[in-house]
């Protein structure tokens, strides 16, 4: 897999190729806008990550010239900017993510695949929260060294947590997710549930917070 | 300080109208001394003309406040010296050698006399000096007393114009003492003595300039804390690819990392104490308390988790209040942060959202150590750490929450639990619509 790291600053950029090698992929490096405009065209990269602040061009510059040009590689946008406003017209330029500095490598990671993945026509069926993956066809939740198909109720229940990794949803809201409409609910199909999947996964795949509900982490 | 304008303004022309005073006393005085003695004299040798042998007619009518010292002393004699005619009670002056004026002593007293001789006869009109000095005062207080009486007259219309200047200014002491330390604007001109308004257009000059100087350095702020995230990025990734290459040996790293993590987090931190500085930008839109609690509740889920702290949350009203959606976040993030930072393992955080008629309060209540000692007071103060022993926290998080609650009108209490258990009780009250749940 190649990946075109888009970035000034070389000690960001050094540190980016060793984490991305170290994860198995080639890496080409540019460093200023012409040199981006020139490789995105030219190049057929899996995925490319983009600087912002870049000398010669924008970087958000460097994003509309290659969709212009219609070339489709998923861009990364990295920016040490977090205004709202930078994210909005990033996106609206075409960039397929965004992440703000400093992150962490295996968020960077995380990103990328997700990205590819998502290129690749598999983005519907495969849910990321973290370490936790997902896989909405096969029903195959994977976390860390663990994977495993889950049986129907436990995978509707992590369908409902990890739509919206980060959001926690409460006894009676996941009830609704898992029973159909008139069905008969134990008290404790939910607990019993989620005491399933944390046996199997770990306790926490599953967060509990306590007069609110369960969720899982975002990362 | 320098005396009031007022005072200034008072003796200045207290001292004037007391040297004008006087001067007119002393020039009218004078003056009318001169004429005065003039005509009176004039009067002495009129009499002294008219003069004849026979007596004065008893029955003559007396004139209105009549003085018999006013009078005039008449003493005819005939050739030989012997006395002709002597005015009532008048005094005895020796016979003069000359005709023409002179000043004689008498009885104590001191007389103007006017004599006329003649070879069978000899004239003396006498006036008491007395009487001549007492109309002369009379007119010279006749013209000092209209300035006397100026003076305190003068105090009082003065005073009050100077008064309704002086409140004028007041007014605008006002509005300036009225000012917070993030206004703008000019201070107005208008009702400003013009006198005045080149002081106040300079200070407007001055408030310009600060402002231009402390935008300056909220920039300075606000671009350094960004310039520093590219190499806390730069550290970040190395970290994290040393971590990596020696797996297994993770605990070399981990201090290495913790600290890039807590750098990160103050610049974040002292990014966003920049942005709050700003004035209101963004308006204010309806935010639905109860799920930004469970939000805020959510994201400090998996931290709690990790370190062993249990979080609890009890929505007991839907809360609608008016603020800057983003401000709300970050107050209730941070509150929620630092009780889970200060709580030990197996200890518990419990977030609340009650509702009273026209408001809302969240409470944050943890099982921390509680504040420092004697400490209270400085919570709120930038970089105050409660326990710098713990390398965590960046001291900024309570100094970000009361800005946000200043300038959303929430009130904010952060203080040590009062139900005899040690923890921190965090409380927001903000005016908020309500709906009971279920």
């Amino acid at each position: 897999m190649r990946v075109l790291v888009v970035e000034d600053d070389s000690m960001i950029a050094q540190g980016v190729i060793v984490g991305l090698k170290a994860a198995g992929m080639s890496v080409d490096w540019v460093r200023d806008g012409l040199q981006a405009e020139a490789a995105l065209r030219d190049g057929d990269y899996a995925v490319a990550l983009l600087d912002l602040g870049l000398p010669g061009a924008d970087g958000l510059d460097v994003l509309k010239f290659a969709r212009r040009e219609g070339v489709e590689t998923p861009v990364l946008v990295v920016t040490a900017r977090d205004g709202v406003d930078d994210r909005v017209g990033g996106l609206d330029l075409g960039a397929d993510d965004y992440l703000v500095k400093p992150f962490e490598m295996r968020e960077l990671l995380a990103r990328i695949r997700a990205l590819v993945r998502r290129r690749a026509g598999r983005a519907t069926s495969g849910l990321v929260a973290g370490a936790t993956e997902l896989d909405a066809e096969t029903h195959l939740l994977a976390r860390g060294e663990v994977s495993e198909v889950l049986p129907a109720r436990e995978f509707a229940l992590m369908m409902a947590l990890m739509e919206r990794p980060g959001r926690i949803l409460s006894r009676a809201q996941i009830e609704e997710r898992i029973y159909g409409w008139g069905e008969e609910v134990e008290s404790n199909a939910v607990d019993v549930l989620i005491h399933s999947i944390r046996r199997k996964f770990g306790k926490d795949v599953i967060l509990n917070v306590r007069g609110a509900g369960w969720m899982v982490a975002k990362r | 300080m320098t005396p009031s304008l007022r005072r200034t303004a008072l003796s200045w022309m207290t001292g004037l109208l007391t040297v004008v005073g006087l001067a007119t006393v002393t020039i009218a005085y004078v003056y009318v001394r001169d004429q005065t003695n003039e005509f009176l004299d004039g009067q002495l040798r009129q009499i002294a003309l008219n003069a004849g042998a026979s007596p004065v007619m008893a029955n003559a009518p007396p004139a209105a406040d009549h003085d018999p010292e006013d009078q005039f002393a008449i003493t005819i004699r005939d050739g030989q010296g012997r006395n002709v005619h002597r005015s009532a009670g008048g005094p005895d002056i020796p016979s003069q050698p000359k005709s023409g004026f002179a000043d004689v002593a008498s009885g104590g007293e001191g007389w103007r006399v006017y004599t006329l001789k003649a070879d069978d006869r000899e004239v003396q009109v006498a006036q008491q000096d007395e009487v001549r000095a007492e109309i002369v005062e009379s007119a010279a207080i006749g013209v000092a007393a209209p300035i006397v009486i100026v003076i305190p007259l003068s105090w009082i219309v003065v005073g009050w114009a100077m008064g309704r200047m002086l409140r004028r200014l007041g007014a605008l002491e006002a509005e300036i003492a009225a000012r917070g330390a993030l206004a703008r604007e000019p201070i107005p001109l208008e009702g400003v003595p013009s006198e005045i308004a080149p002081l106040v257009e300079s200070m407007n000059g001055l408030i310009e300039r600060l402002r231009a100087a402390v935008d300056a350095q909220k920039r300075f702020l606000a671009d350094a804390a960004h310039e520093l995230r590219t190499p806390l990025a730069a550290m970040q990734i190395q970290v994290d690819n040393l971590a990596a290459e020696r797996e297994g040996l993770l605990t070399d790293v981990a201090p290495l990392a913790a600290g890039v993590k807590r750098a990160s987090a103050l610049v974040n931190q002292l990014l966003s104490l920049a942005r709050l500085d700003e004035p209101l930008a963004t308006g204010r839109e309806r935010i639905d308390v109860g799920a930004l609690l469970l939000e805020a509740v959510a994201d400090i889920a998996p931290i709690a988790d990790r370190k062993g702290v249990d979080v609890g949350v009890d929505i007991r009203a839907v809360a609608i209040s008016e603020a800057v959606e983003a401000d709300a976040r970050t107050l209730l993030g941070v509150l929620i942060d630092n009780a889970v930072r200060y709580t030990p393992s197996g200890g518990s955080v419990d977030a609340s959202l009650s509702g009273a008629v026209d408001s809302a309060a969240v409470e944050i209540v943890d099982t921390g150590p509680g504040l420092p000692n004697g400490q209270e007071h400085r919570i709120f103060d930038r970089f105050f750490r409660g326990r710098p022993d713990g390398s965590e926290g960046t001291g900024l998080g309570l100094a970000i929450a009361l800005r946000i609650a200043e300038r959303n009108g929430f009130e904010l209490t952060v203080e040590n639990r009062a139900d005899g258990r040690t923890g921190v009780r965090a409380r927001i009250v903000m005016q908020a619509t309500q709906e009971q749940v279920g």
